[in-house]
């Protein structure tokens, strides 16, 4: 072998070193063996084009959070889309959550679209729509056990009385059921300077579906979610995804009363929804309606995810 | 480490600036991780999570005099770890530990040598390239660039003199 030239006698050891060999052969000329030391460490070379492709990624995600859509005021990435059956739902959110109506359009009979905020969130309602659609959203307020107490006495049913979480210090939470069927999750951060978690607000939509971990991935792919915090059990997890400047909750869905799968509908507002129309149709969503203009002022599409939520991404026009 | 800190900040107030930090992390990163997964398409899947995870809370990282890259192995440990769980393999609690100063010397030491791979001849680098990353043959790569096997070795074996002189003494 080291009759061969220098650069013959280091290819071959490379091969081998390629085909498995974790070492440097000891025959070879020892003016080389420092390169083939090397070439052990290049097996694990990172592929260019995915550095290059992973930055690209990172960028554009960085734009979107760097430069948000201006939307209508108080309101962020994502909205939950609630269906009660008539206005008294109204009554039960301002009685209960202190929520305030900002919006109301008469779509027919009996049927309006409203918007109300609750805390710095904002939720949007189709009242009279037909569509039977509980939700689960998670809901942060200053004091837990007055804001429990007030939706147990306006007629939520009880689904987990106020307890200290032991899985995350300083949160205590209680779950109820509001007369709609909607699960309300309603917690006080009691750690920090603010009852309402970093990174949070108000209210948080949340999926509870069977096969989180592919939501998750759905997410992932069609909305650029990223996850920001991550709880496990035995059988399942929650997870936090960012989308924008909003977060949505994921959860693996289970036998327990209040862990039955859920799906959600959403309002996306986001740079532009025909791009996000296709990415969430590439990722696997089936097409409720292709980006259309409307009359109310936002351009809108609307997918369907395998798990029944409904995304309805909007661009502001 | 005042550069470091300045890099932050800005990444902090306005997210355009993470490529920076991205920049002056990823071969890190990829070293720290490819290392435990001993898998290329694994360690792109976490290096993506572990550098999307860390855009998404840079708002919330705190800076107390330790290097960035610090925080990003913590979260690529636990991405490590998480991904272990899900598919029902054993966790090594090592991950969770903070890095020895030999551990750290080693990922500094080839993420050194990644970063040299980029400044060498573009010839040089798109040969180690094609054999180390895309796993080709020289008869391969003679092919694909119209050269001869011995052009090839020729350039394989002037990329990693180049290296070894850049490296200077260091890969031991």
């Amino acid at each position: 072998m080291s009759r061969k030239p220098l650069f013959d006698q280091l290819d071959g050891a490379i091969a081998a070193l390629l085909a498995g060999s974790g070492a440097v052969p000891a025959s070879v000329d020892a003016s080389i063996e420092e390169m083939l030391r090397i070439a052990l460490d290049l097996r694990e070379l990172p592929a260019p084009e995915f550095k290059a492709s992973l930055k690209t990624d990172l960028e554009r995600k960085a734009q979107m959070s760097a430069k948000p859509v201006v939307f209508r005021p108080g309101f962020r990435t994502v909205t939950p889309y609630l269906h009660p059956q008539g206005p008294e739902f109204l009554d039960f959110l301002k009685n209960v959550f202190g929520a305030e109506e900002t919006e109301r359009t008469v779509m027919g009979p009996d049927r309006f679209h409203a918007e109300l905020r609750i805390g710095d969130s904002m939720v949007m309602l189709g009242v009279g729509s037909g569509r039977t659609m509980p939700v689960v959203l998670e809901l942060y307020v200053p004091n837990v056990d007055e804001v429990y107490k007030r939706a147990i006495d306006a007629g939520c049913r009880e689904l987990q009385p106020v307890l200290d979480a032991h899985w995350e210090d300083g949160l205590r939470l209680g779950c109820v059921e509001d007369p709609t069927g909607d699960h309300w999750v309603i917690a006080t951060h009691r750690s920090g300077s603010n009852y309402i978690p970093e990174g949070r607000s108000s209210l948080t939509a949340s999926f509870v579906v069977k096969g989180a971990a592919r939501l998750v991935e759905f997410m992932r792919q069609a909305f650029d979610a990223s996850e920001v915090q991550r709880h496990e059990w035995p059988d399942g997890f929650y997870a936090a995804m960012k989308i924008g400047d909003s977060v949505v909750g994921v959860s693996e869905a289970s036998n327990h009363e209040w862990m039955r799968p859920m799906p959600a509908m959403i309002y996306l507002y986001v740079p532009d929804c025909d791009a996000v129309y296709q990415r969430a149709l590439r990722a696997g969503a089936t097409s409720i309606s292709p980006p259309a203009d409307q009359n109310y002022g936002d351009r809108t599409g609307g997918v369907i995810d395998a798990w029944g939520n409904m995304w309805y991404m909007a661009t502001p026009l | 480490m005042e550069q470091e800190r300045l890099l932050i900040e800005a990444a902090q107030k306005d997210p355009g600036h993470f490529a920076e930090l991205y920049d002056a992390n990823f071969e890190r990163i990829y070293a720290f991780i490819v290392r435990r997964v001993q898998d290329r398409h694994e360690a792109e899947d976490l290096t993506a999570e572990v550098f999307h995870h860390a855009l998404a809370n840079i708002s919330r990282f705190e800076w107390r005099g330790v290097p960035f890259a610090v925080w990003l192995f913590r979260i690529a440990a636990n991405a490590i770890a998480d991904r272990r769980r899900r598919t029902r393999q054993t966790v090594d609690p090592r991950l969770a530990e903070d890095l020895d100063q030999s551990s750290w010397r080693d990922i500094e030491r080839r993420a050194t040598l990644f970063q040299l791979v980029n400044n060498l001849p573009e010839d040089q680098r798109s040969v180690l390239v094609k054999r180390f990353v895309e796993q080709k043959n020289v008869s391969e790569i003679a092919r694909e660039f119209g050269r001869s096997e011995g052009a090839i070795k020729q350039l394989q074996f002037r990329a990693l003199k180049n290296l070894k002189a850049r490296v200077g003494g260091r890969h031991e």
